[in-house]
């Protein structure tokens, strides 16, 4: 049996995703923002996280998915070349998951930035691809099995409250 | 009225009978009458100086309230500040347990701080947000209070003016009957006079004839009085009784606040707990700080013990708001009864007050027997006349 993997459950666009631990920095709830003409439009701003400034990317429009809004937002930072934040709408736990459980979602998945489905219909994200600035496939086909598009991944900034 | 002159050519002539029985009567009545109405006067005045007392302490009242209302709101201040601090605990779990779970094994006694961080901001938000739904409930229980003791304050001002009116009209009935008292009592000593033997002359029938008159005014002007006063005393009575319902829903709804700060103490007393909880995982934060290799423990080691100062403080001073608005209610509610049971006996008084003005207005009371008296007197007045006619149709030659 493997080692457990860690995860970090976060709320994004109405559902539950994860980020594995081993690239999550810090968690913060950051009380100003500053926004950043000329950035693709998931991009939200930058945000200080312990003396650093941080880009933040909104993880429902960097998936392509609408936005629910949510009474609990939170940047997760995560590691990459640079750390980047990434806005969700409701925080969840820290869970340990059974690497054999995981679904493996294929390369389609993995061009959307969605690496796995749980056995409790979480989906654990690939980090990389949500943070590198190239294009992503919409993760709705992916994990609706092709179905409803909710919106283009990159498209159109919907400015949240 | 002059003394009467003597004329040679009269002669002397019977008083009518019933005449000087009549006028001893009407002084008897007259005095007995003036002594009621003066009693009536003495009883409306106590009964508006105790009313004063009781629109005194209804004003004080609501300054008692206002600082049980301060008080709430501090507690609502505190329940906001310590659900802020909770949600700051959640995240610097939710941190310490990423870090513990990327560090694995080795730092397990991390991953346990973090979980036990997280427990507490989790029992910390859900005792901060029914504190803060209790410290609203106090303060709309506060506003009722104040609202009832508002109706109470108007309720006991239209009682005052009620009263006031029936000082006036007693006072008016007053000088009306001591009026009446003095013509009574040179009625009662003229028919006296004659009837040692002394002789009448044309201005005794004159002011026999004008008594007669203005006893059917004055008649008339103390009945109307005296409905005034007893309808005015039925007023001020059904105004004092609704203020003494009041009064009870005002006692009802600082019972209720008493309830409800019982239950806020308890959760204070549970945010006590959590206080020294946090304390507890301080420490353990500092020690698991202090056996990690990664400096950022120190950080949340640091933020950890912060938060237990905060909670610490917040508990605290929760404690001392608790005790001051229990003060400030007790205050409220002794004030309350003590005006409640004020306003109950100056109802009763009223009510005594009214039942011996109806008493005294039925049957053979002062005031019906002098009005009755001056009945009787026009009749003898008219008597008097026809006899002094008749007397001098007698005494004219040929007559």
């Amino acid at each position: 049996m493997q080692d457990s993997l860690k995860v970090l459950r976060v709320r994004a666009g109405g559902r539950d995703f994860a980020l594995d631990v081993g690239v999550v920095r810090a968690i913060e709830r950051p009380a100003h923002r500053v926004r950043l003409p000329g950035a693709p439009p998931y991009v939200r701003g930058v945000v200080e996280v312990r003396g650093q400034a941080v880009a933040v990317v909104d993880l429902a429009a960097r998936l392509g998915l609408t936005a629910q809004g949510g009474a609990d937002p939170a940047v997760v930072v995560v590691d990459s070349l640079e750390p980047v934040g990434l806005s969700v709408e409701a925080l969840g736990d820290v869970a340990a998951v059974a690497p054999e459980s995981l679904v493996d979602l294929g390369p389609r998945g993995h061009a959307a930035g969605l690496r796995a489905r749980a056995p409790d219909g979480t989906v654990v994200l690939e980090v990389e691809p949500l943070v590198d600035g190239r294009p992503l496939e919409p993760a709705a086909a992916v994990l609706d099995g092709g179905g409803e598009r909710e919106g283009r991944p990159e498209g159109p900034d919907e400015e949240r409250p | 009225m002059s003394e009467p002159g003597l004329d040679a050519d009269d002669e002397a002539r019977p008083v009518p009978d019933g005449l000087v029985r009549w006028g001893l009567r009407a002084d008897a009545l007259g005095a007995e009458a003036a002594r009621r109405g003066a009693e009536v006067e003495d009883r409306l005045g106590q009964g508006i100086r105790a009313v004063e007392r009781a629109v005194e302490a209804q004003a004080a009242a609501p300054d008692a309230l206002e600082g049980a209302e301060e008080q709430a709101r501090r507690i609502e201040e505190i329940a906001r500040e310590t659900g802020k601090a909770a949600v700051r605990s959640d995240l610097l779990a939710l941190n310490v347990q990423v870090e513990a779970a990327r560090l694995g094994e080795e730092e397990q006694g991390l991953e346990k701080v973090g979980d036990d961080l997280r427990r507490l901001a989790d029992q910390t938000t859900r005792g901060a947000h029914e504190l803060e739904a209790l410290a609203a409930g106090l303060l709309s229980e506060v506003e009722a209070a104040r609202r009832a003791w508002g109706q109470g304050a108007a309720q006991l001002e239209a009682a005052r003016a009620q009263l006031e009116w029936a000082l006036r009209a007693a006072e008016e009935a007053g000088l009306s009957l001591s009026e009446a008292r003095g013509a009574a009592a040179w009625f009662s000593a003229a028919t006296g006079a004659r009837a040692q033997g002394a002789r009448e002359d044309e201005g005794d029938v004159e002011a026999a004839s004008r008594l007669a008159a203005a006893a059917e005014v004055r008649d008339e002007t103390i009945n109307r009085l005296a409905r005034a006063v007893a309808g005015r005393l039925q007023r001020a009575g059904e105004e004092l009784d609704r203020e003494a319902a009041s009064a009870d829903g005002v006692e009802e709804r600082l019972g209720a606040l008493e309830r409800h700060l019982r239950q806020v103490r308890e959760l204070v007393g549970a945010a006590d707990e959590v206080a020294r909880r946090s304390k507890q995982l301080a420490v353990n934060a500092d020690l698991a700080a202090a056996r990690a290799t990664d400096p950022a423990f120190a950080l949340f080691a640091e933020e950890a013990r912060r938060l237990s100062e905060h909670a610490e403080n917040a508990a605290a001073q929760g404690q001392v708001q608790l005790a001051q608005a229990h003060d400030e209610l007790t205050a409220s509610r002794d004030l309350a009864r003590r005006h409640t049971e004020a306003v109950r006996r100056i109802a009763s008084e009223t009510t005594e007050l009214l039942a011996r003005f109806a008493e005294a207005s039925e049957g053979d009371d002062p005031i019906e027997g002098l009005a009755s008296a001056w009945r009787d007197d026009r009749v003898a007045a008219r008597q008097l006349t026809e006899a002094r006619a008749s007397w001098r149709h007698r005494a004219r030659p040929g007559g």
